[in-house]
């Protein structure tokens, strides 16, 4: 319950955002953070670092395409009470799938066998024109009309993104403290005794990158109802990097800090024209990247985390 | 017939060209456990500075040796300054490489642009030449290439199995608390380790450069393949690197030439039928 | 393989001519022990003496290479761990992998459960859970009632062996076969250690390997002694104290040099 009182500020800026910051900054902050509150939760619970969490937003994000309505000839359209099941159906699925794939690596092991899946899928996009449409992909997909409210609008849309982001922060809290969540910590701790306690481990880590591939699909439907299109670049190197630095500079330990570092991501992107050459915008990102790493490993929550703590032990130091 | 021994030819081409990437990044990761994402971008650098130089001194191998000594010394200054000091954390300093490849290749496209390179090749391999019985005629560079990879993994392996640096290089694979029982200055042999990694990617660049074209994406190609090649013919293995190479870039050339559209998905096949069975790679060691 | 059970004259463990071998080298050769139910039984014996191979064979972690073994009067030789586990056999490690991210109540949680089925297992944890209340109990018998919230990261190594203990009694093992279960204990933690394995309910079989004489001796009702593989001695506490052979090979290799 607490970690999704964080999002109440995010709650009070319509009061006094334009739609500019309620969608360009704050809402694709939480669409950015929710992917990367998959990721964050595989660090922070199995301890695994997955490069493949925009693939599985991008599987629900092609669901969505391809049976939605959009402006290129592929695809049979469905009415949206059916995709949106599906499309969180197929994330699901491939998140399995992967965990499946990689469920015997750990650590760096990890990283490159779902960062080689993530780029094969990349591929496969760019090469299949049946399903994905290749390189051009998917134009015109529009978020549908619920009960009269169109969720093009920038406030309904806003007020559902931020419903999926409680949503899923409830959904990861609760459960990392249910028997699954709890044997899924113990694999990350000592997976051998899991099997000496009559555990076995391949369900539990097929389970924990299905659960990821579950809230990586949330943030994969709004991001393409968003972006209103999808490609092969946007589950290219690009996007996959993106979610992962998004995770790091937020800090891998909480799942706050996804949303955390989904903002400092976003407000950089957004405004870092201002003070550097717009083309230079990845050297700027990379030295943060690199600074947080070297400086701050446990990321912005973590910084937050030992500064308030401080605070909170001697207020009249902190003064001077 | 002869369509499918070119395409063969061309398969061991890139498999030349995957090997000589692959192997430094698998040098560095046997010794050091370090996943060094920046090795695509060390092979762009030698590859563009192998571009530089040829160009000046109009000397092709002296491309090829600056490149690498380019790249070399980017290395050894990339384990020294930043990834050194988090010796034993593999994982911050896979991420820490991952920023530095950011930086490195954004900084390489402010510095040579978004275009295409090409190494100009000295005249007696600028042309193609007959293939005997074939009578195909087939680009002289990609030969040489294939006959460069040889001669680097047999050196390579003469460096590991016959030097006192090899000696220090396997004993530290087994066990790199005992180098340091042994009173070996590890920090140092882990710099050096690291400029031969450097090296070998930056001569690849350079060949790459001559044998092929390149540009910006080519350094995440490149890290890619070595991924995928290591993965599959087993991380810290030079032998398993050479075997991977050759898997990897004949289904790529198969693949392309038979199955164009699913090319990618023969390569992924292998990578996820390789985890299925032996999961350390095809001659990797048990990773517990 | 059918299973058959006879209770009238089964022992709780009964080993015959049990024999591992690695290469070419017996770690474990033509050991016969058998214990009855509710036994104390020590395996004592110098390091490298085939302890703790024997318990790898004996819990299932390794196959036998010869002979028989038979628990509760059913042959077990070829049944794999976990349905072993099932038969109500438990083990400690010597090298303890606890879960250090999880608290004590939700380790012992797991141990009771080995995780609900179903839906629950998406459902977080209710304290009215029945598992909950065992695991509780769980941390009473283990000495680790004040410590249930607790993360394992911040026990002591003595409380870590404790918890060891704790998630090997659970659902009602009927035997426990404990791995030196004082290593690396403290001088001021043993006692607690001892009184600890003497306060277990006295209808589980227990077999014990342990360094620590004076442990070993208090605990149990009888000693097997093994000396390179093979069984040396056998006999209660008071016998090996003053058997010669036993002497030799292990109180000389353990304190004459």
């Amino acid at each position: 319950m607490k970690s999704a009182l964080f999002l109440l500020p995010f709650a009070l800026v319509p009061f006094f955002a334009n739609d500019f910051w309620l969608v360009q900054i704050f809402g694709r902050a939480l669409i950015l953070g929710i992917i990367a509150l998959s990721l964050t939760f595989l660090a922070a619970y199995l301890g695994v670092v997955s490069f493949a969490q925009a693939t599985m937003a991008g599987v629900a994000g092609y669901t969505v395409a391809y049976f939605g309505p959009n402006t290129v000839d592929v695809g049979r359209e469905m009415p949206f009470f059916v995709v949106l099941p599906l499309a969180m159906i197929m994330a699901t699925l491939s998140g399995a799938i992967i965990g499946l794939i990689a469920r015997r690596s750990q650590g760096i092991y990890a990283i490159m066998i779902t960062l080689a899946i993530g780029v094969a899928f990349f591929y496969f996009t760019r090469q299949n024109y049946n399903y994905f449409n290749g390189w051009t992909g998917f134009s015109g997909i529009r978020a549908p009309e619920i009960a009269g409210t169109s969720l093009r609008e920038p406030l309904p849309f806003y007020l559902l993104i931020i419903l999926v982001s409680a949503l899923c922060l409830l959904f990861v809290n609760g459960f990392i403290k249910s028997p699954l969540g709890l044997t899924i910590q113990a694999v990350r701790d000592a997976p051998k005794r899991v099997l000496a306690i009559g555990i076995p481990t391949t369900p539990v880590i097929v389970s924990a990158y299905a659960f990821a591939g579950f809230i990586a699909g949330s943030g994969g439907i709004l991001n393409v109802w968003y972006q209103e299109r999808i490609s092969s670049f946007s589950v290219g190197l690009g996007p996959i990097v993106d979610i992962l630095v998004i995770a790091v500079i937020g800090g891998l330990k909480n799942p706050i800090g996804a949303f955390i570092g989904a903002l400092a991501f976003v407000l950089l992107d957004t405004f870092a024209v201002d003070f550097i050459d717009r083309e230079r915008f990845n050297t700027l990102i990379g030295l943060v990247l690199l600074a947080i790493i070297m400086g701050a490993p446990d990321g912005l929550h973590g910084l937050a985390k030992s500064w308030l703590s401080r605070f909170k032990k001697r207020p009249s130091e902190n003064q001077v | 017939m002869t369509f499918f021994l070119i395409v063969t030819l061309n398969g061991l081409t890139l498999a030349a060209l995957y090997f000589l990437a692959a192997s430094g990044f698998t040098l560095i990761f046997g010794l050091m456990r370090t996943v060094n994402m920046a090795h695509g971008a060390l092979l762009l650098l030698g590859g563009y500075v192998g571009f530089e130089v040829a160009k000046t001194t109009g000397f092709w191998p002296l491309g090829i040796l600056g490149g690498g000594l380019a790249a070399a010394f980017a290395g050894a200054l990339i384990q020294f300054g930043i990834l050194g000091r988090f010796q034993g954390d593999e994982l911050r300093q896979t991420l820490a490489s991952i920023a530095l490849s950011i930086i490195m290749a954004d900084l390489m496209l402010w510095y040579w642009g978004g275009i295409t390179y090409q190494v100009a090749l000295p005249d007696a391999l600028a042309g193609g030449f007959k293939l005997p019985l074939l009578g195909v005629g087939y680009a002289s560079i990609r030969l040489v290439l294939i006959i460069f990879a040889v001669v680097v993994g047999i050196t390579l392996w003469l460096v590991i199995a016959k030097t006192r640096l090899g000696a220090i290089i396997r004993a530290g694979v087994d066990d790199r608390e005992m180098l340091r029982a042994l009173g070996f200055d590890v920090a140092k042999i882990f710099i050096i380790v690291f400029a031969l990694g450097g090296l070998l990617a930056g001569m690849a660049g350079v060949v790459a450069a001559s044998a092929l074209s390149i540009a910006p994406g080519t350094d995440l190609q490149f890290l890619l393949s070595s991924l995928v090649v290591v993965i599959v013919g087993g991380m810290g293995s030079v032998g398993g690197a050479a075997l991977g190479a050759l898997l990897i870039g004949l289904a790529e050339q198969y693949g392309l030439a038979y199955a164009p559209t699913y090319g990618v998905v023969f390569t992924f096949a292998i990578m996820v039928f390789v985890l299925a069975v032996r999961p350390q790679g095809l001659l990797g060691r048990s990773e517990t | 393989m059918p299973i058959n059970h006879d209770h009238k004259t089964a022992n709780a463990l009964e080993i015959q001519g049990v024999g591992r071998r690695f290469g070419g080298f017996w770690a474990v050769k033509d050991v016969s022990l058998s214990v009855r139910p509710g036994e104390r039984r020590a395996v004592l014996g110098p390091n490298g003496a085939g302890k703790t191979t024997l318990f790898n064979v004996l819990t299932g972690d390794l196959a036998a290479s010869a002979g028989t073994i038979r628990m509760d009067g059913a042959d077990v030789t070829q049944t794999p761990m976990h349905k072993r586990i099932k038969g109500g056999l438990r083990r400690t490690y010597q090298h303890a992998h606890l879960f250090d991210g999880l608290t004590v109540r939700e380790t012992l949680f797991l141990a009771v459960s080995s995780v609900a089925g179903g839906w629950q297992r998406f459902m977080p944890l209710k304290p009215s859970d029945g598992a909950i209340g065992k695991a509780e109990s769980l941390a009473q018998m283990s000495g680790l009632c004040s410590d249930l919230g607790r993360e394992v990261a911040n026990l002591s190594h003595g409380q870590r062996r404790q918890l060891e203990i704790g998630m090997a009694l659970a659902e009602n093992p009927k035997m426990l076969l404990l791995d030196e279960p004082a290593a690396g204990l403290s001088p001021s933690e043993r006692p607690r250690l001892a009184e600890l394995l003497l306060s277990l309910p006295k209808d589980i079989t227990i077999v014990l390997i342990e360094h620590d004489m004076d442990i070993a001796l208090r605990t149990s009702d009888s000693v097997s002694v093994l000396h390179n593989g093979r069984l040396l001695a056998e006999g209660s506490p008071e016998n090996i104290m003053s058997n010669e052979a036993v002497h030799d090979v292990y109180m000389g290799g353990a304190h004459g040099h």
